[in-house]
């Protein structure tokens, strides 16, 4: 029994005993108005529907998307107040209003709501993430007002949407040298063709050499066609990420935000000039990226879309990392395939993982040691000092405003 | 767009900020609801002095709107020095209030200082109301101020009229007619108080307001309507019938406590409360009956001639005044929602009023249960697939074709062939235009008898 309902009977008795109407009166107010709440509150939030959508799963940083927010009420009667606060995961912004704290010290997107019977409310929000990543959306907590306005029910929902961040770009050099004739490299465009990789027939055109031309298909068709390769897809690349930032034991979860940002809007600016240059590329990295291995690994293609899997797996990425990079580089030294040049991109001293690196170089793949921390240049310096290729490259300002990569050394 | 805004204190700059309406609405209802409480006071004390009442609540709600305006004008001026002004101010206001009646302003004029301060005690409340009128200076209404005037005021309410009840006649049929109209202006007017206030405190700052939802404030007048209506109808009725019901009871009840839960712990505690009883009895039989209050002590020179000890005159007298409090703030409300200033609409949100599929209603529930049994095929179909409409893991959705709808079921378990083959009925007859043999038919209502009991658990 509620404070309220002991008052009323309270009131009655005393009233009744004691022959005193006013106190029989409040007390059957008291206890009518306890009545109404418990109707109301018995049906609580069963014909309130919610629901949450995002336009758009997938940004680039610095864009925004909209959150659609509808709540329906379905009922016949009116509510004084209905409350939603959607649960936002840290680094979520909404443009239109503040993220505020609930009770239980989560940032959420408060939304309140009047609602007479019927009545469908649609509010439109523009969502965007200080950072790249996977936000979270969701679950939803709703709370709904009596007649008096006084909290009736509330529930959760396990209402949640994702949406992924995927990380800054910049224009950036190639760092790769430009495609010769034959051996492992390629042309950027069809220039030098495989010719194991049949891809059809054209008209022939003056010109053609006449030992292309088709033989049976042009009988067939009763004029002269052209056979059509494949470019040839030797040059390979596989961009290996060090997400630790800072000298020391890879388990030191102490990391530096900024700097492990800065790494991956380089590793993105990389992979997205070398795919550019339509080269195969691949990814891996010591980072977490929601499955189960602690190796994040993207497969080295030139397919279509290659360039959004790429981002979303940086975009996916920890920013502690999950294991040594030596581990990693161990892994890669005996799955990488012979010709590939493996960039590795780092932000500090190379030299705890050159002897890895030297075990991939024998394995044939040629080695291109990427610094970009702030000992950069020195970085590279030692690298090379090792007999190995080495650049560095700075972005030419913070990650948030830098507009391009720039090799320094 | 909107700003966050936390519980944090306004800059005085805010506080200088024009007053909206919104605010301005819940302060207007929580200054009536003061006063009326306030009212009761002083018509207790003018009770116990053996006097008529002078302060009505018109008169207390001037002085507790008078309190609002002092505090939100001269407080920030003021500063730490508010205190002892306010002091000042509420003791200036006790004053105008005692001085108010004639009799004591003539017993002053006197010099007749003892008689004065004897005549209108009551008043003084007014200093009090300029005080209530200082706690509810902040906008928007504070929330917690008002819910605990409600909590605190009912029962302080129905106290000093227990209390007031003990008096003689016939201050005392005066006081309870007074405290009757006083509490039901008080409970209407403060549970609408708080309740804008708390829909404005949880919709700080995101475009919540209640002129928006003109039928929760409908239902919530007719509530509070509905309610002290019940009240009065049934308080007579029910202070009646209590006391004869409950003393049918208590003897029963005392003797099976007594046979099943006795021991010696709850033997003393009975022996103690008896004799507490027989105590106070003692007590009330040698103090006698209640002296009468003299002729002289009446205002005007004149007995009242209301005895006013029926409740039901009581109930009566109170019940006009309410039903005329009530409908003057229904009308108040309905001319602030339509008239006064534009409401402040929130750019980013589209409303509609969406009746979608309305929900089925028990009288639309109980037709459909009174549906006869189908004859054919199709009409057994259709039978069951009306019978199963509310069962939502069953129910045949808008986009499903008959046999779509029957493959799902059986997926998922939940039906079996009969439910395709009656589904292959209805399409042949309907879209079909095929005539069913009669033996199908047959089988067909079998089938629905059959999966009607299984969907319907389900």
């Amino acid at each position: 029994m509620t404070f309220d309902g002991a008052v009323g009977i309270g009131l009655l008795l005393a009233g009744s005993f004691l022959g005193v109407p006013v106190a029989v009166v409040l007390g059957i107010v008291l206890l009518v108005f306890q009545a109404v709440r418990q109707v109301w509150s018995r049906r609580g939030l069963a014909d309130v529907h919610y629901t949450r959508r995002l336009a758009r799963d997938r940004l680039e940083w610095g864009d925004e998307t909209s959150l659609t927010v509808s709540i329906w009420n379905r009922r016949r009667v009116p509510l004084a107040w209905l409350r939603a606060d959607d649960a936002a995961s840290t680094g979520v912004l909404v443009n239109e209003r503040p993220l505020v704290l609930s009770g239980s010290g989560d940032r959420v997107l408060r939304n309140t709501w009047t609602l007479a019977p019927f009545e469908r409310v649609v509010r439109e929000f523009h969502v965007r993430a200080d950072r790249r990543g996977v936000f979270e959306l969701g679950p939803v907590s709703l709370e709904v007002g009596d007649l008096f306005a006084r909290e009736a029910a509330s529930e959760e929902r396990d209402l949640i949407d994702h949406f992924l961040v995927r990380p800054r770009t910049v224009a950036a050099p190639i760092l790769l040298d430009e495609d010769r004739w034959g051996g492992e490299d390629r042309a950027h465009a069809g220039l030098t063709e495989d010719p194991s990789r049949f891809a059809g027939v054209r008209e022939y055109a003056p010109g053609d050499p006449i030992r292309r031309i088709h033989p049976r298909a042009s009988a067939r068709l009763g004029r002269p066609v052209i056979k059509r390769f494949e470019p040839s897809r030797d040059r390979e690349v596989l961009i290996a990420v060090d997400v630790q930032t800072s000298p020391g034991p890879a388990w030191d979860v102490d990391y530096d935000a900024e700097a492990v940002e800065t790494l991956y809007v380089t590793a993105a600016s990389i992979a997205r000039s070398l795919l550019g240059a339509r080269a195969a590329v691949g990814l891996t990295a010591t980072g977490y990226s929601g499955v189960e291995s602690r190796f994040a690994s993207l497969p080295v293609s030139a397919a279509p879309g290659q360039t959004e899997r790429l981002l979303d797996l940086l975009a996916r990425l920890s920013s502690h990392p999950s294991a040594p990079f030596e581990r990693l580089l161990g892994t890669v030294a005996r799955t990488v395939r012979p010709g590939t040049t493996v960039v590795v991109l780092s932000a500090r001293d190379p030299s705890p993982f050159i002897a890895h690196l030297r075990g991939i170089q024998r394995r044939g793949a040629a080695i291109l040691v990427v610094t970009c921390g702030p000992q950069g240049p020195a970085d590279a310096a030692r690298a090379r000092a090792a007999g190995l290729t080495a650049r560095c490259v700075q972005l030419d300002g913070p990650w948030r405003t830098a507009q391009r990569l720039a090799v320094v050394a | 767009m909107t700003s966050g805004s936390g519980g944090t204190s306004l800059p005085s700059a805010d506080r200088r900020r024009p007053w909206t309406f919104l605010e301005i609405a819940p302060v207007a209802l929580v200054v009536v609801a003061e006063a009326a409480w306030v009212s009761v006071i002083g018509g207790f004390m003018q009770e116990v002095r053996l006097q008529a009442p002078i302060l009505g609540i018109p008169i207390l709600t001037a002085f507790v709107a008078f309190g609002v305006v002092a505090a939100r004008t001269l407080a920030p001026r003021l500063g730490p020095r508010w205190a002892f002004a306010g002091l000042a101010i509420s003791l200036a206001a006790g004053l105008v209030g005692w001085l108010i009646a004639p009799n004591a302003r003539a017993a002053l004029q006197a010099a007749d200082l003892r008689t004065a301060i004897g005549e209108n005690p009551g008043g003084w409340v007014a200093g009090l109301a300029v005080l209530r009128g200082f706690a509810n200076a902040r906008f928007p209404l504070s929330e917690a101020t008002c819910a605990r005037m409600l909590r605190l005021g009912i029962p302080g309410l129905a106290l000093i009229a227990l209390i007031g009840g003990a008096v003689a006649q016939p201050w005392r049929g005066i006081f309870l007619a007074d405290t009757l109209v006083a509490s039901v202006v008080f409970v209407a007017c403060g549970t609408f108080a708080l309740a804008f206030a708390r829909q404005q405190s949880i919709g700080a700052d995101v475009h919540v307001d209640w002129r928006r939802n003109r039928s929760w404030v409908t239902l919530l007048g007719v509530a509070v309507l509905l309610a002290t209506g019940i009240a009065l109808a049934s308080a007579g009725v029910v202070g009646a019938a209590i006391p004869v019901l409950l003393g049918i009871a208590l003897g029963p009840f005392l003797i099976a406590g007594l046979a099943l839960g006795t021991n010696k712990r709850a033997l003393r505690i009975v022996a103690y409360a008896a004799a507490g009883a027989v105590l106070v009895y003692i007590v009330l039989a040698t103090r006698g009956p209640t002296q009468t209050p003299p002729a002289q002590a009446v205002p005007g020179g004149g007995l009242p001639t209301t005895p006013a000890t029926d409740p039901a005159v009581i109930l009566g007298i109170g019940g006009l005044g309410i039903v005329v409090a009530i409908v003057a703030i229904l009308i108040l409300i309905r001319l602030w929602m339509g008239q006064i200033g534009p409401v402040d609409a929130d750019p980013m949100e589209i409303r509609t009023i969406d009746h979608g599929e309305a929900p089925v209603t028990a009288a639309q529930g109980s037709r459909r249960r009174r549906r006869p049994t189908p004859v054919d095929a199709a009409g057994a179909y259709l039978a069951l697939v009306d019978e199963i409409e509310r069962r939502p893991f069953v129910r045949r959705e808008p986009a499903e074709t008959p046999a779509e709808h029957a493959r799902r079921l059986r997926a998922d378990g939940q039906g079996d062939l009969s439910l395709d083959l009656l589904a292959a009925d209805y399409a042949l007859v309907s879209f079909g235009g095929l005539v069913l043999s009669a033996r199908e038919d047959r089988r067909a209502v079998r089938r629905w008898r059959i999966l009607r009991s299984r969907l319907g658990r389900t």
